[in-house]
């Protein structure tokens, strides 16, 4: 499984840099697991490519996750996803804290009870879950 | 100049197609009206022979014998109506030749503008691509000269005839062939020369135009105009009494040096207006 | 790099540019935006010497405009430059014999991407494979620069990603590339650089991805305040 396959389908938005949004991408793909450690990544102009950018914003995106430790480049070999199981997991707690928090800070302006917060977004995020399972077998 | 070398080809064969036309267009008129002219001339010669005249060599000694000179001049129209179809057209051509470039939705100007060479490369080619059309055209005239005699002896009963004459004699006999192949070199620098020079100053004023449009016509018809104004004044100074001490050849130096200035004069403007002024 | 300073130029009357001053850096996309008749082919024109400018002055590398650019820069205009009658193949054999910087491995791979036929007339294309011919006359060019006005206008969608797909490759890169549109929307993740051009005068030039990160603006964003607000 290649990360390209599914990334033709990234909607970028306008507002934030495309490098970021890039590598926020490539975030998700790994903490789903759909990029595995130690995979190989497209090249840089494969990927500009695939997701109709500009090859320099790739680079940069790829400057910046190599910047991150997010991936390793070798000499002339091709990129992969990192093996470091601890930048594995701080990418999931990061992104997982990231979206806690944005949430968080527009729930927090209607001061709902914890509990009941608690299970409108149990059963969203169910549902949610659900939904996205069937649109992949279908 | 290499590139020079493939502009050149390039005027020459997109100018190609209408080339054969205008040669066979010439061909078939010019050899068309011998055949008619020469056809009649039989009839009549026929028809006019009677007890008196039975044969061939008697009729030809009572009217006399008829020239291929005599058939030219009998089917003028027919052979000198594709010499100056074929002039009209190069006339047509010195503007359409560069026209041609700024012309429908393709505007070939853009690329020929962006060519990596000297610009002045596309206006020689484009120069030297009429005067060797025009000299093409006269060879060509040329060439089927000696092929209409053919014809006319074909036709023409050999007792009804002339005694034969070279083609060069054809060609003195002829008053339009005598200017198309000149006799003397000074005519030949006259006629060419002053046939090169009218396509240099045609040339100058569609570039002032080309770079200056609505202004630019303003500007090419001043030009033309003094460009013309120039050539004849020697004539116009001489043909006033007192002043008339000039002799021919001195004239001639008069006039060539007078347009030599003006063509080095359009293409240096010609030159200057490729490189800066010209757009597309 | 490619420099515009205080550039002017009018038409008859009409003052086109009064005041255009901008840089295009090579490795950059930069992209001239502004509405029709604001001027923005005349600024690719008067790169390529193909129109005179009244004033000011335009640097390609610091060497000013002539007929050594023609192998540093390339011009693709909105509309094919080539004889009607000419064929698909004739007309890559022209740009081989006059340009040096001809690349025909690069011309043939972008003859067999794009599906066209040497045979072809080129009076006989649609419109989307006349673009898609005029792109590779420019792009088979080993350039530096290559100019591109309105790449995206007036053809088919697929034949408009296809030409996308042209520029996220690695036909551009490297290249200093400048284009210019009146939409934005297509391209807007494919740009580095932008060029406001309006009435003559250009009113803000950025960069995009600095933009959004430091105003978390989109170029429309932009575009929005500079002609409306």
């Amino acid at each position: 499984m290649h990360a390209g396959e599914d990334s033709a389908e990234l909607k970028f938005n306008s507002r934030d840099p495309v490098y970021l949004q890039v590598v926020r991408h490539f975030k998700e793909e790994i903490v789903t697991g759909r990029l595995q450690k130690g995979q190989v990544i497209p090249s840089r102009r494969e990927i500009a490519g695939k997701l109709k950018i500009n090859p320099n914003t790739a680079q940069k995106a790829y400057k910046e996750m190599e910047e991150q430790g997010l991936i390793v480049t070798e000499g002339n070999s091709p990129s992969r996803i990192t093996t470091d199981e601890q930048v594995l997991s701080l990418i999931r707690s990061e992104l997982i804290t990231d979206a806690v928090e944005a949430f968080v800070q527009s729930i927090a302006k209607i001061q709902v009870p914890v509990d009941e917060l608690l299970a409108i977004v149990k059963s969203k995020v169910e549902r949610s879950y659900k939904q996205a399972a069937e649109e992949e077998q279908a | 100049m290499n590139r020079f070398w493939k502009l050149l080809h390039m005027e020459v064969s997109r100018f190609w197609k209408l080339y054969i036309t205008l040669f066979a267009m010439t061909l078939l008129m010019q050899g068309g009206g011998i055949l008619y002219v020469c056809n009649r001339y039989m009839q009549t010669v026929k028809d006019k022979m009677g007890p008196a005249a039975s044969t061939y060599a008697q009729y030809a000694e009572e009217h006399g014998v008829v020239t291929f000179s005599d058939i030219l001049s009998e089917a003028q129209l027919y052979f000198l109506a594709p010499i100056a179809l074929c002039i009209g057209g190069m006339g047509l051509y010195v503007f359409l030749i560069w026209y041609r470039e700024w012309m429908g939705k393709n505007m070939f100007i853009y690329r020929l503008l962006m060519l990596p060479t000297e610009r002045r490369h596309l206006y020689v080619a484009k120069l030297s691509a009429i005067l060797l059309f025009v000299i093409g055209l006269v060879a060509f005239q040329l060439l089927i000269l000696p092929l209409e005699s053919a014809l006319f002896t074909s036709v023409i009963d050999q007792a009804l005839r002339g005694s034969t004459e070279s083609v060069t004699s054809i060609i003195q006999n002829h008053a339009f062939l005598q200017i198309l192949v000149p006799r003397t070199f000074t005519e030949f620098v006259m006629y060419y020369g002053g046939g090169a020079l009218f396509v240099i100053v045609m040339f100058t004023a569609i570039l002032l135009e080309r770079s200056y449009r609505l202004k630019g016509i303003a500007a090419g018809v001043i030009y033309v105009g003094a460009a013309v104004l120039l050539m004849i004044a020697p004539m116009l100074i001489m043909n006033r009494d007192m002043n008339d001490y000039l002799y021919p050849n001195e004239i001639f130096i008069i006039e060539l040096t007078i347009a030599i200035l003006i063509g080095m004069m359009s293409l240096a403007i010609s030159f200057f207006l490729m490189n800066k002024k010209l757009s597309v | 790099m490619i420099e515009f300073k205080s550039v002017r130029k009018k038409y008859g009357r009409k003052k086109v540019l009064q005041d255009v001053s901008f840089t295009a850096q090579k490795g950059n996309i930069t992209c001239l935006i502004g509405i029709n008749g604001v001027g923005k082919s005349t600024v690719l024109k008067a790169i390529m010497g193909l129109t005179p400018i009244d004033g000011g002055s335009i640097l390609i590398d610091g060497m000013p405009v002539g007929k050594h650019i023609y192998e540093h820069v390339a011009y693709i205009p909105d509309h094919i430059s080539m004889p009607p009658n000419m064929t698909v193949g004739a007309s890559m054999q022209f740009m081989k014999d006059f340009y040096a910087s001809w690349n025909e491995a690069r011309a043939e791979e972008m003859l067999t991407f794009f599906k066209l036929k040497r045979s072809d007339r080129i009076s006989e294309l649609s419109k989307g494979n006349t673009a898609k011919l005029n792109l590779l006359h420019g792009l088979s060019l080993d350039v530096e620069y290559v100019l591109m006005d309105e790449p995206f206008s007036g053809i088919d969608a697929f034949s408009r990603e296809q030409i996308t797909e042209v520029f996220t490759s690695k036909l551009v890169e490297d290249r200093g590339v400048i284009i210019t549109t009146h939409e934005i929307n297509d391209i807007e993740h494919l740009i580095d650089e932008v060029v406001l051009l309006d009435n003559g005068f250009v009113k803000s030039q950025f960069n995009c991805e600095d933009m959004r990160m430091q105003e978390g603006k989109s170029v429309m964003d932009v575009m929005r305040e500079v002609y409306i607000g």
